[in-house]
């Protein structure tokens, strides 16, 4: 069952590492945190939590199939 | 520093800033109740100034005084818990008689500053008391001026709406997480107080001594225990902070010996800098951080970073034997739009200053991509030759050599022929990968070996640090919406070092760690560990630090990456 917006808000409160962050993406959107071509974790970490805020998903940026990053 | 010097230095100006309110409210009072609420006479104001002097006295300096008295010991007990963590003989990790003499001579020392700094604002509102009398001043005026005389734009007000203001940043100044609230309230008190804004006040410098003054000593009797051991170097130790000063980034975690530290003092200026011995005064006023004593025959765990002179690889030849290379006159090819000279220019200068010169000749013997493009996003596809990456790009604060990650890729690719990356192909490659894979701590599960957590924590704390910051909305600029702990390089292409171990991790660093890689269903791809590797190691292939890093714990790959390099310069084409 989806997460309420109380429930999201409360959980991304306490959400701290990576993991926990990731984690909850995938709890709250049923799919791992897609490819966004930025190996920095810092921009990854805040589209994310807005993404989990807004419960609004993070578009998959698509890159030819054999793209190298 | 330390988490405890941390919050003495923040308990301390917190003190101290309580304290001024109640002289405050003490100075207006006695002024009011001797004068009645009416202009002050000459005579007046000269017979006031012992009760002010009394009040400074039994308020401030007795607070001072009592911080000192009751507090500092705290420090010297930080120090010697920190000698007490050394591979040090016991008798210079407890105090002495001699120590005991040092710090009552230090707190002698901190005292004075609060007394100087007393004596200076007695002087002032003692002057603006009798100024008033001169001048005619009223009553109300005189008072104001007091208050922000010892408070400034923090002093107690009658409008409601400046008082709550003042409460809420004396409330949470020391509260990170409403690090922007505070600021907004200080730049609305600011506002309000326009006249003020570049005024001096008794509250400003006093706190700042309060935090200072505990740096200061902790610094002393540091370097002191420090000489009694026979330590000659020292690591200079903290957390970095959104307006950390140029010279402490640069600083952080790097360890010299004491005459470096000097020599370094004596002929290098930053914003900032005060006067004074480099182990007390440290990056300025209201520095953070500390020179802890260390041994580089210690080990690792105490050892700066830099890499040993045995470790690093051998220096490549000097620049201008080997000519520069252009890539730049590949921008946009293709496209209608053409980049102009100077971006050109700029662009083969940041190539040029990623690679070392064998990488140079190396590039001019293989065929160059077709098209450059200068887009955030780096990558590189092999079916287009296609080569995207970012001009001057940086990880956060540092630098990133995606220009020469990305053309790294398309070396790889070219090397390895048939359509496929030799790092691919390379049997040697892999079986050196897999080698130093297995090497760290760690157990087979099934098919994968899984590396230990310690091994994780370990390469974090090598090439990062932590620190809090605020995500905003993305509809309204203004509106916080989490407090989150980014991560800040250590370094110059640590983010390729991150990729690589992320790379061995199949993206449980990046995912778990918040650390510089890809995404666990990019690794999931045949060819990703070996190709990323490869990249990351042509990246940064001419920065010291991070290829030495790189080459400490996947030594047998950078081994077979470097036959793969010679071999490259030396092939006809």
């Amino acid at each position: 069952m989806a997460l309420t917006k109380k429930e999201r808000l409360k959980k991304l409160s306490l959400a701290e590492t990576g993991k926990d962050y990731h984690d909850l993406y995938v709890e709250v959107f049923g799919e791992e945190y897609p490819e966004t071509v930025t190996r920095n974790p810092n921009e990854d970490i805040e589209n994310l939590i807005q993404a989990i805020f807004d419960n609004i998903p993070v578009e998959k940026v698509n890159l030819p199939k054999d793209a190298k990053i | 520093m330390s988490k405890i010097l941390d919050k003495l230095a923040d308990q301390h100006e917190e003190r101290i800033i309580n304290v001024l309110y109640r002289l405050e409210e003490d100075v207006v009072r006695e002024v009011t109740r001797a004068t009645g609420g009416q202009l002050v006479s000459q005579r007046l104001a000269i017979q006031l100034r012992p009760q002010i002097r009394n009040l400074v006295e039994t308020t401030f300096l007795d607070e001072a005084d009592t911080i000192i008295n009751e507090e500092y010991n705290k420090i010297a007990k930080e120090v010697l818990d920190t000698f007490g963590e050394m591979p040090i003989p016991k008798k210079f990790k407890s105090l002495t008689e001699v120590d005991l003499t040092t710090l009552n001579a230090l707190k002698t020392q901190s005292f004075s500053g609060f007394e100087d700094i007393a004596e200076r604002f007695l002087k002032v509102i003692n002057d603006e008391v009798y100024q008033s009398t001169l001048a005619g001043r009223p009553f109300e005026d005189m008072v104001s001026n007091i208050r922000s005389h010892i408070n400034g734009v923090y002093k107690r007000s009658n409008t409601a709406e400046i008082n709550e203001l003042v409460d809420f940043i004396n409330e949470n100044k020391f509260d990170s997480a409403k690090k922007a609230q505070v600021e907004e309230a200080v730049r609305k008190l600011h506002t309000q107080y326009a006249s003020d804004r570049a005024g001096n006040n008794l509250r400003r410098y006093a706190s700042q001594i309060a935090h200072d003054s505990v740096m200061q000593f902790h610094g002393q009797f540091t370097v002191a225990k420090a000489k009694e051991a026979g330590l000659t170097h020292f690591t200079y130790t903290g957390t970095l902070v959104r307006d950390s000063r140029e010279f402490c980034v640069g600083m952080l975690n790097k360890t010299l010996t004491e005459e470096q530290i000097r020599d370094m003092w004596n002929n290098r200026s930053w914003q900032g800098k005060s006067t004074g011995d480099p182990f007390i005064v440290r990056g300025g006023y209201r520095c953070r951080h500390t020179w802890i004593p260390t041994d580089p025959s210690w080990g690792e765990e105490t050892v700066d970073e830099l890499p040993t002179e045995e470790e690093l690889p051998p220096p490549p030849p000097v620049r201008g034997v080997v000519s520069d290379v252009s890539i730049g006159f590949l921008l946009n090819k293709g496209l209608k739009t053409r980049p102009s000279t100077a971006k050109v220019k700029a662009y083969d200068e940041d190539f040029n200053s990623q690679l070392t010169d064998q990488q140079k000749v190396i590039v001019e013997k293989f065929p160059k991509p077709t098209t450059v493009r200068d887009t955030k996003s780096g990558y590189y596809v092999p079916s287009t030759g296609q080569l995207n990456a970012e001009l001057n790009a940086k990880d956060g604060n540092v630098k990133s050599y995606v220009i020469a990650h990305e053309y790294g890729h398309h070396i790889d690719y070219i090397a390895g022929g048939k359509g496929e990356f030799w790092s691919f192909r390379s049997k040697k490659f892999n079986d050196a990968i897999k080698e130093d894979l297995e090497n760290l701590k760690g157990k087979y599960v099934g098919v994968n070996y899984v590396i230990d957590e310690s091994e994780y924590k370990k390469m974090f704390d090598k090439l990062a640090f932590k620190e809090e910051r605020d995500i905003y909305s993305k509809f309204d600029a203004n509106k916080i919406i989490a407090t989150d702990k980014n991560t800040i390089l250590k370094g110059d292409g640590y983010g390729e070092v991150s990729d690589i171990f992320d790379a061995l991790a199949k993206g449980k660093f990046r995912r778990n760690y918040k650390m510089w890689g890809h995404t666990i269903s990019y690794w999931r791809k045949k060819d990703s560990v070996p190709t990323e590797i490869f990249a990351n190691l042509f990246a940064i292939r001419n920065d010291k630090k991070a290829y030495a890093i790189a080459k400490s714990f996947i030594p047998n790959t950078v081994k077979v990456f470097e036959e793969f390099l010679d071999t490259a310069e030396r092939v006809e084409r």
